[in-house]
């Protein structure tokens, strides 16, 4: 099964974009991640600040508790429920002091740490927000028992913290989303811009098939140009042979009934003899019969088109040849071909076959011993450009000047005294001009007729 | 002489059954390739006229598996299409000639007669051996210039004889060639004919133009002018 260029091309499209949707979840994961650790970081550092704060400006009192001899310089530890909140408690159990933010709530925080020890715990408050708790283990002078310890800590809210990671989250997925969407809309337009002049060409093709215009025209790329003058040159092609088949038809048609009207005339003639009837009959069919031949080989030729693969002039003459030297094997003619070597010629087989086929029929028909077959790549003159060069020649009576006309008429014949058709030299003469060359015919020096022509490469 | 003639052409068929008859060969018809194929292998066909266009088997296909199975007897194609490619590729495929419909009847007999004489190795419509003279075209008989006269199977005989000189024929051979294939095959007419012939052609038992070869059949053992 062969894949339409637009299915290659979204199957192509879409691998690449799912590998680039990949690698964008990948990249996108991989940031989100990098930006909490960072931000958790940082956000772990503010605590023992605060911490700090708050153990500096702690003093032992005479009764063995705690009291704050200096202000806390941060204003969030005295609003109530700020979302920064401190809190000092005795190794035994008792809350030394609390921070007014904290009114109203409580942290269900671990007590009882061992002096030195510190440790951040992610726990929610009795309002249900989440904070990030910071508790510091601490003893004062000779006290150290930890039942005479106490725990210093502080707790900040992740509301705010959360909050940053999700807007971040979210412009990161934005971003990334309309990125692809950009890339997605690029690939549409680069599809569709691309495959812009393949569409036009099938427009161009609907257009010619629905009688609009009669070739593809417009600029196309070079990578096309190839197939749409290929493409234009046979449509020329198969117009010319359409029209060629018509006037074909015509002319055959209009020809056969000028022998039709003649037999007609014969038949309901005042009482026509059997032999006078016979013999018009027969005069009158041998003349249908070169009608008929000489317009269907008319209409199958062909003549230069378009694509036409080289044909191999050895090869052809060869089985030429070899056939003709069956059919008069009784005559002993003897053929002596001359070839170049590896010459080529751009053009329909069969009308070079038809060619080489009737040109040298009529040199063995007219033979006495010899044929000759030169063919070669050469111009006739300094002003002509190159060209297949054919001659062919034979020994037999050659052509007098006077009957020339009537061997290059159509259906002209000499030979009728042998069997045959009288139709080749016309034939030969049809295709010579559908390839725009020369025929010339000459005397030749083997003594009878030397048939020569040229037919241009291009 | 035994010509197949394979043509689905119902009319035309008949006209060459009749024209070959009348000329005196045997005629086997075939209306379709396989038929003609089956004829071709079943009976000792010495020349077929073949149509290319015929249904179940082409001409051609005919031909090529006539060559391939070693069939060498000459073939003449019928075509109603002049074009050159397609003589090249029947000639190619085997035949020995060809000739475009419409053609001439004459034309055709004349063919047939030139590919049989060249299938026996002889250029001329003359048949010369010795004093004996066998003009295939006029189908006459010399004998020292003097013409004889010759019934149809006698002249079948003696032709048959002359093309296949110095080869030994047998009685169900000549019969073969000589007869259709609805004939009774009675070996004694043959005899009848070949004793026939030898009173004509040598009177006086000097020649012996004719060898019997006892138990494997006849020879033409005279030797043709200038081997």
């Amino acid at each position: 099964m062969t894949l339409s260029i637009n299915s290659r091309m979204l199957i192509a499209a879409s691998i690449v974009l799912f590998g680039f949707l990949g690698l964008t979840g990948l990249t996108g994961l991989t940031l989100e991640r990098s930006y909490y650790a960072n931000s958790e970081e940082s956000f772990k550092e503010r605590l023992p600040v605060h911490l700090n704060t708050l153990i500096a400006s702690a003093e032992l009192d005479e009764a063995g508790g705690i009291r704050l001899v200096y202000a806390l310089p941060e204003a969030r530890f005295f609003i109530e429920q700020s979302g920064l909140y401190a809190k000092i408690i005795a190794n035994n159990g008792s809350v030394v002091w609390s921070s007014p933010s904290m009114k109203g709530m409580t942290i269900p925080v671990f007590t009882g740490l061992e002096r030195g020890v510190s440790r951040y715990q992610y726990l929610a408050t009795s309002t249900a927000e989440p904070v990030l708790v910071y508790n510091l283990g601490m003893t004062w002078g000779d006290k150290q028992q930890f039942n005479e310890g106490y725990t210093f800590v502080v707790a900040e809210s992740l509301e705010r913290f959360n909050q940053l990671q999700l807007e971040f989250q979210q412009s990161l997925w934005a971003w990334l989303a309309g990125v692809t969407l950009v890339l997605l809309l690029m690939l549409t337009l680069i599809l569709r811009w691309g495959l812009a002049p393949l569409r036009k060409v099938a427009e161009d093709l609907r257009d010619i098939e629905n009688g609009r215009h009669l070739r593809l025209h417009g600029n196309y790329p070079k990578e096309l140009r190839g197939l749409t003058e290929n493409l234009n040159a046979l449509i020329r092609t198969s117009a010319e042979q359409e029209e060629r088949y018509q006037a074909s038809l015509g002319d055959l048609a209009h020809s056969l009934k000028t022998p039709l009207s003649v037999l007609r005339g014969a038949v309901e003639g005042s009482q026509p003899s059997a032999k006078s009837l016979q013999s018009s009959i027969e005069e009158q069919v041998e003349r249908m019969d070169q009608i008929v031949q000489y317009q269907l080989q008319r209409a199958a030729t062909s003549g230069r088109t378009a694509l036409m693969a080289p044909v191999d002039l050895n090869t052809i003459t060869q089985k030429i040849t070899k056939a003709l030297n069956k059919v008069y094997a009784d005559k002993g003619v003897v053929c002596r071909v001359e070839v170049e070597a590896g010459l080529v010629f751009r053009c329909q087989e069969g009308d070079l076959m038809e060619l080489l086929g009737n040109l040298l029929d009529n040199a063995y028909k007219w033979a006495e011993r010899q044929v000759e077959l030169k063919v070669r790549s050469d111009s006739p003159d300094a002003s002509t450009e190159l060209g297949l060069i054919i001659e062919i020649a034979d020994d037999g009576p050659g052509i007098y000047p006077e009957d020339l006309d009537t061997v290059l008429a159509r259906g002209g014949r000499l030979d009728s005294q042998i069997s045959g058709h009288g139709l080749g030299l016309a034939m030969v003469q049809d295709i010579v001009e559908l390839y725009s060359g020369k025929l010339r015919i000459l005397q030749a020096e083997l003594g009878g007729a030397q048939i020569k022509l040229w037919l241009p490469f291009s | 002489m035994r010509v197949l003639i394979v043509e689905d052409e119902a009319e035309l068929r008949q006209q060459l059954q009749q024209r070959f008859k009348d000329e005196g060969y045997a005629v086997d018809v075939a209306a379709d390739g396989e038929e003609g194929l089956y004829l071709a292998r079943e009976y000792p066909v010495d020349i077929a006229v073949v149509d290319i266009g015929l249904p179940k088997l082409s001409g051609i296909e005919l031909l090529q598996q006539l060559r391939s199975s070693g069939k060498s007897f000459p073939v003449l194609l019928l075509t109603a299409r002049g074009r050159w490619q397609d003589k090249v590729d029947g000639l190619d495929a085997g035949a020995d000639d060809y000739l475009v419909k419409p053609f001439h009847i004459e034309e055709l007999v004349a063919r047939v007669k030139a590919l049989l004489r060249r299938a026996a190795g002889l250029s001329r419509a003359e048949i010369v051996f010795g004093p004996i003279s066998l003009n295939t075209s006029a189908q006459q008989l010399l004998l020292d210039g003097v013409s004889l006269e010759l019934t149809a199977y006698e002249y079948k005989v003696l032709e048959y004889l002359m093309m296949n000189a110095g080869k030994v024929i047998s009685k169900v051979d000549l019969t073969d060639h000589i007869y259709d294939q609805d004939f009774d095959r009675d070996s004694n007419v043959i005899e009848v004919f070949v004793g026939r012939l030898r009173r004509k052609l040598d009177p006086d038992n000097s020649l012996q133009p004719i060898e019997t070869l006892r138990g494997r059949g006849y020879r033409f053992s005279l030797r043709q002018d200038g081997e």
